[in-house]
């Protein structure tokens, strides 16, 4: 019942790691007019969450396993790991601004654990750059939350993330977004199946048309969204 | 990685049997075996400076099919850099293909890389064709790796590694272009192949880990055509600019990212992880203008390093 209610929070779009800042290209696909309806929205948050299927989504499995046997120097390695895959510069700051904001709340939350309070103190000496999947990994650890519940967690707020910016962006309704939801939280299974053997060498990750959205929206004029 | 239990016996220096993506493509090829003479080339480049301070391709070592022969003085913007075209004598890549290649640029050295034509990767039964890269640049040295498209066929399975160890001093401009497979042929062929999977890491010579990029396209699995994948396209375009901070930034800012619906061409251009350099890819219909946004771009990056602009291309390439 605990772990239930725990995930519920992790997950819930009130949980105060900032997503709402974030629209993960959407904003400009919307204002090219690329991204207009229903169904090129579920084109869009697909991609967005297939993106992060086999990339954010590994690392925060394997965090997950660190922090399940408290290996803080694995922690580490693959708070490393992840950063030096995130080709934009408007990525890296929302997992970093996200990560932060998770570790700490996780001090908070888990105050008789040490492992949140030491990432977060190498966090703001330089040491680790603090990304997001892997403040997910920890917190579901600590939680004790199994993995198939942390990516199943992650998915949905990638795929919710962008849902979200699209009812202030596109011209679709809440029955649309729902249903998209609904729609690809049923694929995310397959995906889990994958992801969870996955290691370093194998996380990655093809949106070369989003890769150009975020490219033009770090130069671009419409700013209602961090990226 | 999960250990993979192997189907044939001879085990080539380039090795992709462990990656899980090319797990479904590990049997004997029916044709000449997995590493068998003229299916295991390498091609080994090394440029240095010769006494008289001229840059020179002074190692070429090479096996069976990869070529290079000697290198020219045709660049007339740098008519001191050496010039070399890789060329296969096999042909295209075949089932069971294993190829490595290693260039190294010396301190203070120029080089300029291109293959000769396409890059065909045949259809493919058994197994899969593989390649391995390596690329050092010594301090101050330069190298533009601007090579033909690669033009997959059905049922084509390639893997790409390659490894950048470049001196944070040094500029290399590397270009891989990906057509969608032989758009023209028969009633049309595109992303119609099993899988590429491709792979580039940056590194310091001190061995840092400056970035990783790798994606898999495998069409018949993914949305491919969905929106913020390919979409509409079919060639696609990725350039990797390992370069000091400084002329990252000028080329930044001179080149504008765009999205030309008309044109069908959309390019887009950001920072490397680590302060290593910048990210620019392309997406477009046909080759050509993709090619020449490419070519405009490594201009770009030859007047932030040498001052000189690209010369425009050959009429008949």
């Amino acid at each position: 019942m605990n772990s239930l209610m725990h995930l519920l929070q992790f997950t819930d779009s009130a949980f105060p790691v900032g997503t709402f800042s974030f629209s993960n290209g959407l904003e400009t696909a919307a204002h090219m007019g690329i991204v207009h309806d229903a169904d090129t929205l579920e084109q869009y948050a697909r991609s967005v969450s297939l993106q992060a299927a086999y990339s954010d989504g590994v690392a925060s499995l394997m965090a997950h396993r660190a922090a399940s046997t408290k290996d803080y120097d694995s922690i580490v390695k693959i708070d490393h790991e992840i950063m030096l895959f995130k080709m934009n510069d408007e990525a890296r700051l929302m997992l970093k601004r996200m990560g932060k904001k998770l570790a700490e709340l996780g001090t908070k939350l888990f105050p008789d654990d040490d492992l949140f309070r030491r990432w977060l103190e190498d966090i703001d000496a330089g040491k680790t750059p603090g990304s997001y999947p892997v403040a997910q990994g920890i917190a579901f650890a600590l939680a004790g939350l199994d993995e198939k519940s942390l990516y199943a967690s992650h998915q949905y707020g990638v795929i919710n993330m962008v849902l979200s910016a699209a009812l202030r962006c596109v011209r679709v309704s809440h029955y649309d977004t729902q249903k998209i939801l609904f729609k690809l939280s049923e694929e995310t299974m397959t995906h889990f199946k994958r992801a969870s053997e996955m290691t370093f060498d194998d996380m990655n990750s093809f949106v070369p048309e989003m890769d150009i959205f975020a490219s033009l929206h770090e130069r671009g004029m419409m700013r209602m969204f961090m990226n | 990685m999960k250990a993979v239990n192997r189907q044939y016996s001879d085990s080539p220096e380039v090795n992709f049997d462990s990656m899980p993506e090319m797990a479904p493509y590990l049997q004997q090829p029916d044709a000449m075996y997995v590493g068998c003479p003229g299916k295991h080339g390498y091609l080994n480049l090394g440029f240095v400076l010769d006494k008289s301070g001229k840059s020179i391709l002074r190692e070429l070592d090479r096996r069976a099919p990869l070529i290079v022969q000697q290198e020219l003085y045709f660049d007339e913007e740098l008519p001191e850099m050496p010039c070399v075209y890789i060329l296969s004598s096999g042909g295209p890549n075949v089932d069971g293909d294993r190829y490595a290649q290693n260039f190294r640029v010396g301190a203070g050295a120029m080089a300029f890389i291109s293959t000769g034509a396409a890059t065909k990767l045949a259809e493919m039964k058994r197994n899969y064709s593989g390649m391995m890269q390596n690329i050092v640049l010594e301090e101050n040295a330069y190298l533009e790796y601007l090579p033909e498209p690669i033009i997959p066929c059905r049922h084509t399975r390639f893997i790409c590694n390659t490894t950048m160890t470049v001196h944070p001093s040094a500029t290399v401009f590397y270009s891989e272009i990906y057509m969608g497979g032989r758009k023209y042929y028969g009633n049309g062929e595109l992303f119609e192949y099993d899988i590429l999977s491709v792979c580039t890491r940056g590194k310091r010579p001190d061995g840092s880990d400056l970035f990783r990029e790798k994606f898999i396209i495998d069409p018949h699995r993914s949305h491919i055509r969905d929106i913020g994948i390919i979409h509409g396209y079919d060639v696609f375009a990725n350039v990797i600019v390992m370069t000091p901070e400084e002329s990252a930034k000028q080329i930044y800012e001179a080149t504008e990212p765009f999205i030309d619906r008309e044109r069908r061409l959309a390019a887009g251009i950001t920072h490397l992880p680590g302060g290593a350099g910048l990210l620019f890819k392309v997406l477009g219909m046909e080759p050509g203008p993709v090619k020449a946004l490419v070519r405009e771009f490594c201009s770009r990056v030859r007047m932030a390093v040498k001052g000189k602009p690209v010369p425009p291309e050959f009429p008949w390439r």
